[in-house]
């Protein structure tokens, strides 16, 4: 084992939601390690090739996309737009999302994380060991990169790993849904005259290969997918929602075997739905697979089990909290069955806050959780997953642990006027619009 | 073909109960109006639509028949197939 490193606050999982809560830690000042498992930061958003950013705005019928938070969620969605990387809010359905590129998506995370002093980025490392005190504190980690192992000591602790995987190695309660929303392969098809999706193009494609399927050309499992151009040239982003492959165990996302088996299925089916289009349908001529995610992308997963835990109803009547530190904008997007989702908008699309207990993992005074393993019930999780929200949550849960490791007094106030102190010293990006 | 084709009504009911049987929560107040896309359909859920239509009532829809604007309520999609089960 090699020395120990000492930090005021550890991150584990660079996704959205650790990304945001490490800028937090280290721009209030104090020294911060984000922890990240891939060789770049944004999770989904730029490893599963998940390019929209739901969430960021509030539920509303008129036009006019007004943003849900004031602080980060809306600084990187500018910061994103203004580097290219991003276009919109567009609307879809009755929602607005940003779309987004995963490549400029992890180039400004790493521009933002280099500018931080206070901040230390770690990739390709994963958490193998916990260590707590007798009053259930965590004291220190143990890290594996490539067989090479490193410690690791903080005053607080982020768990934005999606998986819970800190509280998880660390003995905190957690929990996992038995039914849990498919996970969902990415991939990207160059060369396509995209003009031919225009109108109701998208619609016919998807006729074609709902009759391919019909006719057993194409494996039932394309049933589950969904495609968006981008805004490069000749440039699709396909969608498959996976169900479990024919005769498999249901899907788990804590087994390699059940990820390796995922992984390998999402990426047979984008090869014949590339060969099936480029053969039979007219401007798929000259396509051609891009691009594969580095990862299947994964809806749900593990939770903590938080002091306190978002219900369905909360989300649906759009409850309020003492503790309120961010809002849920999103409606409960459940995608169970790769048919597609069921939604379900809250009483007059009213937000739902989002209290800190929620994010305050049960037993572990000094672990926080962001991201899709906050505290809450399955379908809660449907409408508190979505990137937009994973910002927020990472941003609040990052400053907790940071105020926490400086000693002060933590309250949801005392939070609120942190992030406005940070928020302030970004003002050239910082929205003007209240939550 | 000796059968009567079903009414208008008929065919939104059956209609209304594949989508909420196989795909969507249709909300409270749904009606044969409603903007189907702003409920969620989305075009996963059409391809699905398609082929709960083709069980339900024998018919693939002709490729040129899927638009946007037939596939936007459940009136404009009702009045698309009694054509096409008229033309049968």
């Amino acid at each position: 084992m090699t020395q120990t490193g000492r930090y005021g606050v550890v991150v584990a999982g660079g996704g959205s939601a650790g990304l945001a809560a490490a800028l937090a830690s280290a721009r209030s000042g104090v020294r911060t390690l984000l922890l990240e498992r891939h060789g770049s930061l944004g999770g989904m958003a730029t490893a599963a090739l998940v390019h929209s950013i739901c969430g960021l705005y509030r539920l509303r019928e008129a036009p006019g996309a007004v943003l849900a938070h004031r602080g980060f969620p809306g600084e990187f969605a500018a910061r994103l737009t203004a580097a290219g990387g991003a276009t919109g809010p567009v609307r879809i359905g009755r929602v607005d999302v940003l779309l987004t590129q995963p490549t400029l998506f992890a180039a400004l995370a790493d521009q933002l994380t280099a500018a931080e002093p206070n901040l230390t980025v770690r990739f390709h490392t994963e958490v193998t060991g916990v260590s707590r005190d007798s009053c259930g504190r965590l004291e220190r980690i143990a890290t594996f990169c490539r067989g090479r192992q490193e410690s690791f000591e903080a005053a607080s602790w982020v768990d934005a790993t999606g998986d819970a995987t800190l509280a998880a190695l660390a003995g905190a309660p957690c929990e996992i849904a038995p039914t849990l929303q498919r996970p969902a392969l990415i991939f990207a098809l160059g060369g396509v005259e995209t003009e031919v999706l225009h109108g109701s193009g998208r619609m016919q494609l998807g006729r074609a290969i709902a009759a391919a399927v019909r006719s057993g050309e194409l494996a039932p499992g394309l049933l589950g997918v969904h495609v968006r151009p981008t805004a490069r040239c000749g440039e699709l982003m396909v969608t498959i929602d996976l169900d479990d492959p024919p005769g498999g165990p249901p899907f788990d996302p804590l087994s390699p075997a059940s990820l390796s088996r995922m992984e390998r299925y999402g990426r047979e089916l984008a090869v014949a739905l590339t060969t099936f289009l480029t053969r039979e349908r007219d401007g798929f001529a000259a396509a051609y697979l891009a691009a594969f995610p580095a990862r299947v992308g994964i809806r749900e997963s593990r939770r903590i089990v938080g002091e306190t835990r978002i219900e369905t109803g909360d989300l649906l009547r759009g409850a309020t909290f003492d503790d309120a530190v961010a809002l849920s904008t999103w409606p409960i997007e459940l995608r169970e069955a790769s048919t597609g989702p069921r939604l379900r908008f809250p009483e007059g699309d009213r937000p739902c806050e989002i209290p800190l207990r929620a994010l305050k993992a049960r037993g572990a005074p000094n672990l926080w959780a962001a991201g899709r393993c906050l505290s809450s019930s399955h379908e809660a999780q449907a409408a508190l997953r979505v990137i937009g929200t994973c910002l927020a949550t990472g941003e609040m849960a990052g400053l907790a642990a940071a105020m926490q490791a400086r000693g002060e007094h933590l309250s949801a106030s005392t939070l609120c006027a942190a992030r406005e102190l940070v928020a302030g010293l970004f003002s050239s990006f910082s929205p003007s619009s209240k939550p | 073909m000796s059968q009567a084709i079903p009414d208008q009504q008929a065919i939104e009911e059956q209609l209304a109960h594949l989508i909420r049987e196989r795909l969507l929560d249709l909300p409270d107040g749904f009606a044969s109006d409603t903007n189907l896309y702003e409920a969620g359909l989305d075009s996963m859920g059409i391809m699905h639509l398609l082929l709960a239509i083709e069980d339900g009532f024998g018919i693939l829809l002709p490729e040129a028949d899927v638009s946007e604007k037939n596939f936007c309520t459940l009136a404009n999609l009702s009045r698309l197939l009694r054509t096409l089960l008229a033309r049968q």
